[in-house]
């Protein structure tokens, strides 16, 4: 059953969220960085240019300088900035002792496919040029969890790439959005209350435009998954993209690569940083930050 | 000139030792009003538990105990479930000695039309608000009849309970449940020496009303003291010693009462009518993005 105040969150949201999306993306831009909310205050945020990108690095007291999440934000590829998921980025590196690095990649409609990859990538090679691939794990939430594994999947063969891939109800198929692939029908309503069929097909248009969906680069779930790092995914079951996260895992694991997937009951999209204050949140840091650590190596934050 | 402000937090309201060799529990003691509540009941001289369902809410509520110069102990524990109730009971007494004194302060909210209230949402609140506020009290009783020892309550409100609250139905009828329980109980209880009271606070800012004040959220909406009677907010230690004092022996002949610690707020009417807003239209005023503000 979930939390009182996931439940209080998702009632909220159902109500404030398609007022902000149906607004110009100017104004969707401005409403996520209103939402970031405050960031504790003995957590630094520095910032910094990556591979010739914007970057906040963002480091909570005790984490480690050489074990580097960088983490690829959400917003279906049109929206969302360092400075909107700034709390995320606070609470992963306090849950996993690890600076984390949260690049300000190019988007749509501006910059349309494949801009995003080509500047994840770019920062991924970065980082792990600097403190090696060892240390390294790419994280990502929603269209930034997609694009993570889009990366990761498509790192080249023969190079030692990073040691973890961590995502958070990730858009990872934009060819068919919010199928289940379990052989059951369109699982239609499930009680998602902040994203809508209508806003991710008009963001994966804006973002892909002809180009086609199935491009692994857009839609990992299509990619050659074997060579992935451990994955880590976690995702709410009140989710339209229940299914990408369900379909990635499966793919990671039918390729052979190590894959975990965590449902958490009743939460909704993004719910760690929507609704920061529920324990299902704690929780999905919690978790993140076990995972992260045991691959990274970094040091427990005390 | 607005209401004057109280002397300041850490004065002495009740004599130092009022409660020593007590214990009292917080529900939802670990923030906001509720962390207020323990601090002066632990400057009173109470040992305080804290019960939360939130590990770090518990911390903090346990560390502003302790940096009261209090006593203080946690307990895991969903209200809803008697159950749980029952174990946090457990293992406070285990810690602290006898609870016989009360704050049923646990409770939810979120705005939201009547008509577009879940089912999950409206049970989530009531189950609270309401059932928490019975089981917790329930418990108390029990105990306190099996040693023979009397008892104090308090029920935290909001003056919803007595005027409705457009835009919070569930809320607002939870809580007037409560104000009628806390007349039974009192009645049922006296003989007991267990006593039974409320307080229903009006608008007191803490620091995660402040941690919410996000796009999305309305709570907080309205936080001005030119649009309170009193010309100022309520400052928190004044609710503290308000319930305080309704759990101290000062207190004896009183209960079943509730006590509005609001500075009139609730009792405002307008002799000239303001235009009427629905509450759709007060909500989605509320929850537009700021973008379009």
């Amino acid at each position: 059953m979930p939390s009182p105040e996931m439940t209080a969150a998702a009632e909220v949201l159902a109500q404030a969220i398609p007022a902000v999306l149906a607004a110009p993306v100017a104004d969707q831009r401005a409403t996520w960085e209103a939402l970031a909310g405050p960031v504790p205050g003995d957590v630094s945020v520095t910032a910094t240019d990556v591979a010739g990108l914007p970057a906040e690095v963002v480091r909570a007291p005790g984490a480690a300088e050489d074990a580097v999440v960088v983490h690829l934000h959400g917003g279906g590829y049109v929206i969302g900035s360092p400075r909107s998921h700034r709390l995320l980025a606070a609470r992963l590196s306090a849950a996993s002792g690890a600076t984390v690095v949260v690049p300000e990649y190019r988007l749509a409609p501006e910059d349309p496919f494949p801009a995003a990859v080509e500047d994840a990538r770019a920062v991924v090679e970065a980082v792990v040029a600097e403190v090696g691939p060892a240390r390294v794990a790419v994280s990502g939430d929603s269209a930034g969890g997609g694009l993570a594994v889009a990366v990761l999947a498509a790192w080249p063969a023969g190079r030692s790439g990073p040691a973890a891939a961590l995502c958070f109800s990730p858009w990872a198929d934009l060819s068919a959005t919010g199928v289940l692939g379990d052989g059951g029908a369109d699982p239609g309503e499930r009680g998602e209350v902040v994203l809508s069929r209508e806003w991710l097909a008009a963001c994966a248009r804006s973002y892909l435009g002809a180009h086609d969906a199935a491009d692994p680069l857009a839609s990992p779930v299509h990619a050659r998954l074997g060579g992935l790092p451990p994955l880590l995914v976690q995702v709410g079951t009140t989710e339209l993209l229940l299914g990408d996260a369900r379909r990635l895992v499966a793919a990671a694991r039918a390729a052979g690569a190590e894959a975990e997937l965590v449902e958490v009951a009743g939460a909704v999209h993004l719910w760690m940083l929507l609704v920061p204050e529920a324990p299902e949140s704690a929780s999905a840091y919690e978790r993140a930050g076990a995972f992260l650590r045991a691959r990274l190596g970094a040091a427990a934050v005390p | 000139m607005p209401l004057p402000e109280p002397p300041p937090a850490g004065a002495p309201m009740l004599p130092a030792a009022t409660f020593a060799g007590s214990a009292v529990m917080v529900t939802g003691g670990g923030t906001g009003l509720g962390r207020a509540i323990a601090v002066e009941f632990a400057r009173a001289g109470a040992a305080v538990g804290i019960v939360s369902r939130s590990a770090e809410h518990r911390r903090t509520g346990v560390e502003a105990v302790r940096a009261a110069g209090g006593n203080a102990a946690e307990a895991e524990a969903d209200v809803r479930d008697a159950a749980q109730v029952a174990d946090a009971f457990d293992a406070l007494e285990s810690a602290l000695g006898p609870v016989r004194l009360l704050v049923n302060n646990a409770a939810a909210n979120f705005p939201v039309a009547a008509e577009d209230l879940s089912p999950n949402g409206w049970r989530a609140v009531t189950q609270i608000v309401l059932d928490g506020t019975f089981f917790c009290a329930q418990e108390l009783c029990r105990r306190a009849r099996a040693a023979g020892d009397g008892g104090a309550v308090v029920n935290v409100l909001a003056t919803q309970a007595f005027t409705g609250g457009p835009g919070m139905a569930h809320t607002a009828a939870a809580k007037a449940g409560v104000d009628n329980l806390t007349k039974t109980l009192a009645v049922e209880w006296a003989p007991y020496g267990v006593r039974v009271n409320a307080l229903a606070p009006g608008l007191f800012v803490h620091d995660e009303m402040r941690a919410e004040l996000t796009a999305l959220r309305t709570e907080g909406a309205g936080v001005d003291a030119r649009r309170q009677p009193a010309g100022r907010l309520g400052r928190l230690h004044e609710l503290g010693w308000a319930a305080t004092w309704l759990c101290s022996p000062y207190a004896a002949f009183v209960t079943g009462h509730t006590l509005v610690v609001d500075g009139g707020n609730w009792l405002r009417r307008h002799f000239v009518m303001p235009e009427f807003v629905p509450v759709r239209e007060q909500i989605a005023e509320a929850l537009r993005p700021p973008a379009e503000r």
